[in-house]
């Protein structure tokens, strides 16, 4: 961890060597480690230490981009030299571009000292107890701590930091040719709940032995917060994107401003929630507070990155994840609030239908409908008359989102944060009618 | 390096401390990488970035338990303090029933670099900008075109590598890639078309004259033409169908149900919690019918240009050609030092990291489908009703690789044994591994050949994004269901 005074210092020197030049800069340093574990064992085991400067130069209405990790005087003179002859060699954008506004505000440091301090030690103990927990099966995951300092930078006067602590794991359990799945979050690596989830994993991965085989069609569904997190990350990014409403590759140009789901679907993009681990600011440096994306069941707004919006004449939303390609949103404290629900109230009225613990391999077939496939795994069950029955195999499902919302009966108060490759997501369990799967695998 | 002191030398140092420290095995990479990225849409540049990055990543096994670190602070201080740190993980890792091993390998002194005719950081950046600009404009002057995009990307790549074994070896590796889009839409929605492929292009480790080579602005109008035909196209209906996958999309199919399955450190579940397993388990080895009796599949990392093509892998093993299916058998995996000493087996150079800060998995090379002895004449004579499916355009398939599910950009119909010149809009197929290979019968010659390259294959945590290759031409497969009910 290098501290604000650091970046401030990195400021003056971008000030020094770009001079002349306009500039917006994201200089990002991870150091984490990371833990995995395969068949009960410690495999793979891992630090990093990285910085990462990318800097946008802008002249006469053209940009170039550029990134280092090599701080040095002579690497940041030779980036400035690459960027020069990029402009020369350029032509004008196609619209009119212009940095974003200076913007102050108070560094921003949520730091766990249980992350700060984390040793590899830290990590393996908590392995030795998930392998305690899960004894008689074998488990299969990674537990990360990662400390992420930002500063976000600019020629005209744009200054934000922040430092950030994260933690978090994911386990397999398998038994016999069972599986069960736990994933979790925290800021603070004491917080991290993987004991009452891998306890559910270690349970899940026993029920699901010996799955039976069922016929794919159309099933009423109960989606874990896993699975329901998989689905509504890809609409947010696909669906939800100013980029792909401008060029009209979206079916947000059907349905935005539209009711496409019940009341009690919400689906907002949050730093502050409660679970969460904060991105308080964009790569351009807006501020991030609650966005809603789907209120009270309508999808309400789209996420416009910096590039997109000036070229369109939108507002932008803090959704801009990186200066290489300013037409990129993301959103970054992805939240589907709870609803009202019990467990066991999506689960009874359910005739016959499918418990699904988590998603595989989700991708979009057809992103002017919004369809999505994608395989079941770790543990998928048959609910007969209200109760979970029997495991089956898995299958893969072919649904389009808006039928998906639309279809959608009930939404658990349980909710959880579930590990990405980002920040978490949190998200609760869905009722489903009519999910339609297409074709079965052999386990 | 400040003090005078080569990265070598500090290199060279790390190697005999941890010599001292009598670790079983170690190495340590200084990779450098140089990248340059240009997009153009509808005529305008959309952006042109240019990266540089490197560091230094130190694995160490010891006792059974890796540990590995790595650092951009390149310090001589800070590398042997990075060295340290690998070696505490290590001793922590081993303290958890550690049983890491390395398969033998010789020591290798050695220099490797990308043959190429015209270095791509040599071309002026007016150049590309202009070549993308052409095909681009070409695209949007084509009434329906919504949109055009095209880019290109360029990478060198400097290695180090030093170990324990006494292996000290240089390579410098070039790629070069790029393609060309085209969208059009009306009231039924959007239609796209790729060229050369679809996702930015194809990629190979190759020069300036690869993207030559592919003639962009050539091909922009056939392929903003096909967009626009494609919108007012119908769909296929569902059912059982002969078809003839096209060699950019077959490249995918063998990525993901070839190329996926036989790493072996799935088969061993380090990916389970992540990408998922295998259903190639070792009682399968030598015994399992993976394909029809025409199905040759090999890893082949010396094929020249081909983008998984490199000197050595990333632990010091010698570039190499293994067949992974022969004759329809399952005969081999891709193997690191680590897994294949568990089979007893030598590595086939399969282990790889992209980057400096990542340690060497199990990873693709050029995973190659070998030619076959027909025409794409013979292929499409031999169907009654079918299609000539092309261009990937989404993919997935199950986590121990069985059940899968692709669509594609565009089909051909065939009828009686020739292309009628109708074509279809969203097709997608699916099926099982097994018997998708096992009703192949026919792959065409070596004439339709060519190694295709994915620059973005991702496994590993933390993430690991690889750049891969699969030879392929087009080939027949019998009674695969085409179209999902919606």
């Amino acid at each position: 961890m290098r501290g604000e005074n650091f970046y401030r210092g990195l400021l003056r020197i971008l000030n020094e060597k770009f001079a002349g030049l306009e500039f917006l800069a994201n200089a990002w340093e991870k150091t984490s480690g990371l833990t995995r574990f395969s068949k009960s064992r410690i495999h793979q085991n891992v630090h990093e230490e990285k910085i990462n400067l990318t800097i946008l130069v802008t002249k006469d209405n053209k940009i170039a981009v550029g990134t280092t990790n090599n701080l040095s005087a002579d690497s940041l003179e030779r980036l400035r030299e690459s960027l020069e002859e990029i402009l020369k060699n350029t032509e004008e954008l196609g619209y009119k571009f212009e940095l974003p506004s200076p913007r102050m505000d108070y560094p921003y440091e949520r730091v766990a000292e249980s992350v700060r301090k984390a040793t590899p030690e830290d990590r393996a103990k908590i392995f030795d107890e998930i392998v305690k927990v899960a004894k008689g099966t074998d488990v299969y995951g990674y537990i990360e701590t990662s400390l992420d300092e930002l500063c976000v930078m600019s020629s005209n006067g744009l200054c934000l930091y922040t430092c950030i602590s994260s933690s978090s794991f994911n386990t397999v359990v398998i038994c016999e040719d069972g599986s069960g799945y736990a994933s979790g979050s925290s800021w603070d690596l004491k917080e991290l709940d993987w004991e009452e989830k891998v306890k559910k994993a270690v349970e899940t991965a026993k029920k699901s032995r010996k799955p039976v085989d069922i016929d794919p069609g159309k099933y009423t569904v109960v989606l874990s917060p896993e699975a329901v997190s998989e689905i509504v990350q890809y609409f947010a990014y696909f669906v939800a994107n100013g980029y792909y409403h401008e060029t009209k590759t979206s079916p947000s140009v059907k349905f935005l401003g539209k009711k496409i789901g019940p009341d009690d679907l919400n689906v907002i993009d949050d730093p502050n929630y409660p679970g969460q681990i904060p991105l308080v600011f964009d790569m351009c440096g807006m501020k991030r507070e609650s966005f809603p994306i789907i209120e009270n069941g309508v999808f309400k707004n789209l996420m416009y990155a910096y590039g997109t919006a000036l070229k369109f004449s939108k507002k932008p939303t803090p959704h801009t994840i990186t200066l290489d390609n300013l037409d990129v949103p993301y959103p970054f404290n992805l939240v589907i609030k709870p609803g009202r629900a019990s467990l066991e109230d999506l689960l009874k009225n359910v005739d016959k239908g499918l418990w699904i613990s988590r998603f595989h391999y989700v991708n979009l077939v057809d992103p002017m409908n919004a369809i999505f496939t994608g395989m079941t795994r770790d543990g998928t069950f048959l609910i007969e008359k209200g109760e979970i029955t029997r495991p089956v195999k898995n299958m893969r499902f072919n649904i389009g989102f808006f039928n998906m919302v639309e279809n959608i009966t009930g939404i658990s108060k349980e909710h959880t944060s579930v590990a990405t490759e980002y920040a978490p997501i949190i998200a609760p369990y869905i009722k489903v009618e009519d999910f339609n799967f297409t074709s079965k695998s052999d386990h | 390096m400040k003090g005078g002191v080569s990265v070598k030398e500090v290199l060279e140092e790390v190697i005999e401390f941890l010599r001292r420290e009598k670790v079983d095995y170690a190495d340590v990479r200084y990779e450098r990488h140089l990248k340059e990225e240009i997009a153009n849409e509808n005529g305008f540049l959309k952006t042109y970035t240019f990266n540089e990055d490197q560091g230094v990543g130190i694995r160490v096994l010891k006792n059974g338990g890796w540990g590995f670190s790595s650092t951009d602070r390149l310090s001589k201080e800070n590398i042997l303090k990075t060295a340290k740190l690998a070696l505490d993980i290590a001793k922590t890792s081993s303290m958890r029933r550690g049983e890491g091993r390395v398969a033998e390998e010789p020591p290798y002194v050695d220099t490797y670099k990308t043959r190429y005719e015209k270095d791509p950081f040599e071309i002026s950046k007016k150049e590309k900008v202009e070549l993308l600009r052409e095909a681009v404009a070409k695209m949007k002057e084509i009434k329906g075109i919504v949109k055009a995009s095209g880019s290109l990307q360029f990478r060198k790549i400097q290695k180090l590598f030093l170990n324990t074994d006494g292996s000290t070896i240089e390579q410098e590796i070039v790629i070069s890639g790029g393609g060309i889009e085209a969208f059009s839409a009306g009231e039924e929605g959007f239609q796209k078309r790729s060229y050369p492929s679809s996702f930015g292009g194809d990629f190979a480790t190759r020069g300036w004259e690869f993207i030559e080579e592919m003639d962009f602005v050539g091909k922009a109008e056939e392929t903003a033409q096909e967009a626009v035909s494609l919108l007012s196209a119908p769909e296929i209906e569902p059912g059982e169908y002969d078809i003839i996958i096209g060699g950019s999309q077959l490249a995918l199919q063998i990525h993901e149900s070839c190329g996926h399955p036989s790493e072996l450190d799935r088969v061993f579940g380090s990916e389970i919690s992540f990408a998922g397993g295998s259903f190639l388990t070792p009682d399968k080895l030598g015994k399992l019918k993976y394909g029809s009796e025409i199905v040759n599949i090999v890893a082949d990392a010396t094929v020249e240009g081909g983008l998984g093509s490199f000197g050595y892998d990333d632990e010091g093993v010698k570039a190499q050609r293994s067949f992974i299916v022969k004759e329809g058998i399952f005969v081999g995996y891709l193997m690191d030092r680590e897994s294949a000493a568990k089979l007893g087996l030598r590595s086939n150079g399969a282990g790889r990291a992209s980057s400096w800060n990542r340690i060497p998995i199990v990873r693709m090379t050029n995973i190659n489908l070998l030619p076959g002895n027909m025409t794409l004449e013979d292929l499409i004579s031999g169907i009654d009703y079918g299609f000539l499916l092309e261009t990937n355009k989404s993919w997935s398939i199950d986590d121990m690789r069985v059940n899968f599910q692709f669509a594609t950009e565009i089909a051909y119909e065939i009828k009686g044994g020739r292309l009628t010149g109708r074509i279809f809009k969203n097709p997608v197929y699916y099926g099982t591994t097994v018997e998708f290979w096992n009703s192949c019968d026919g792959i065409a010659n070596e004439k339709y050949w060519r190694v295709w390259g994915i620059p973005n294959c991702g496994k590993g945590q933390p993430i690991q994004v690889m750049h891969v290759g699969h030879g392929a031409s087009p080939a027949r497969f019998r009674k695969v269901k085409v179209g999902v009910a919606k």
